[in-house]
């Protein structure tokens, strides 16, 4: 992953992962919207390019994503008023964290649906990570799975406490979801590293291979 | 000479026209999108202050308040800031007149949740209960919250509902 790229993440995810309650259920909402408003940037910038307006393509995308997110409001006010009441503007932040990730401000020259499937690759990839990070404190901080219903949030109790207090809960907290998502990104950075040092290594002994190899391979590629 | 000037102006008037198209379809599909935006607002209105009126009568029977009725037209908040509230006039036994009940969303520790208060007028305000309270961590976002955000719109919701007046339009979202 570039660097630059690893930077749009992280300000995507304090805008999603980290301001909003510590339940599943809105995790499921804010990741299943962030893959709607995906889709929904790459067939509106496909289209501003069929019509040769690319001058203003950061502005109108930008634009059509708010109506998106919008959209998504009234569909989720639909399905679960309380949801949509306490979610409020985390679905616009999904929204710009969108036009973040995907880089949607630029230009590309692959078609629509080969930018479909490398975007959503990625976008999987995230979004895994995510509903990871959700459930880990779902489970952790709250000890239930939530779902959203039109009520609220459906329950499945896992870890049932008697006690008054639980360490767990510090998880369910934002300052808990700040140094879990500060260990997830060290985590992700020490790996990043050792596969680039990997990476490096085959890549220099590539190069330094003795001259009888060389040779015997050469003779192979003759034959 | 003259058949090369006459060629360009056709495809000039071609491309002319081609734009056109274009920007036609372009703005069609603007003007879609924005009547579909439009509908699902104006039809969402009544799912809205259902739903919500809903939650607060189920936060106050569980929170021991009996026959409790809300009613489902919202009043009229006065405050542009105050964003993610709706709220009602109640009725419940022993309530005095004109009570009313008020869902909204608080930011604490935990993230925000949506929390419901009783304004029982001459700015006597009490908070009932945050709409999903069992787990150990809600009872401690409650304890935690007393002191600031619970009070804090203890103090506030007198001001955004001073003069509050049943409108079949009201409710901000």
């Amino acid at each position: 992953m570039k660097k630059n790229e690893m930077y749009s993440y992280i300000a995507a995810s304090l805008a999603i992962l980290i301001p909003v309650q510590g339940r599943f259920a809105y995790g499921l909402i804010l990741i299943i919207a962030l893959n709607l408003f995906l889709i929904f940037g790459i067939l509106v910038r496909k289209l501003l390019v069929k019509i040769q307006l690319q001058d203003f393509q950061s502005v109108i995308t930008a634009v059509f994503l708010v109506s998106a997110a919008i959209l998504y409001k009234q569909i989720l006010i639909f399905y679960s008023p309380v949801n949509a009441l306490v979610l409020g503007f985390s679905i616009y932040m999904t929204a710009a964290a969108t036009y973040l990730t995907s880089f949607l401000y630029g230009n590309t020259e692959r078609t629509l649906k080969d930018d479909i499937i490398f975007n959503m690759k990625k976008s999987r990839n995230y979004s895994i990570l995510a509903l990871v990070f959700f459930l880990f404190r779902d489970i952790f901080g709250y000890g239930t799975i939530t779902f959203p219903v039109y009520s609220g949030l459906k329950s499945i109790v896992l870890i049932k406490s008697k006690s008054n207090f639980s360490f767990g809960t510090f998880w369910a907290t934002i300052p808990g979801a700040l140094f879990l998502f500060a260990m997830l990104i060290a985590l992700f950075a020490l790996i990043n590293n050792k596969f680039n040092i990997l990476a490096e290594t085959e890549e220099s002994s590539g190069e330094n291979k003795p001259v009888e190899e060389k040779a015997s391979e050469e003779k192979k590629n003759d034959q | 000479m003259a058949e090369d000037n006459k060629n360009t102006e056709s495809q000039s008037k071609w491309y002319k026209s081609k734009e056109l198209t274009d920007y036609g379809i372009f703005l069609l599909i603007l003007v879609v999108l924005l009547s579909v935006i439009s509908l699902f607002i104006i039809t969402n209105r009544n799912t809205w202050n259902k739903g919500l009126s809903e939650q607060v009568k189920i936060v106050l029977e569980k929170n021991g308040y009996k026959k409790v009725a809300v009613d489902r037209v919202p009043l009229t908040i006065n405050s542009p800031m105050t964003t993610s509230c709706a709220a009602y006039t109640v009725n419940y036994e022993g309530c005095a007149d004109n009570e009313k009940a008020i869902i909204l969303k608080v930011s604490t520790l935990y993230g925000p949740v949506a929390a419901v208060y009783l304004y029982h007028g001459n700015k006597t305000v009490d908070f009932v209960d945050f709409t999903s309270s069992e787990r150990i961590s809600e009872k401690q976002n409650k304890d935690l919250s007393k002191n600031m955000q619970i009070n804090y719109w203890k103090n506030r919701i007198p001001a955004i509902l001073p003069e509050a007046v049943e409108n079949k339009e009201g409710g901000s979202k």
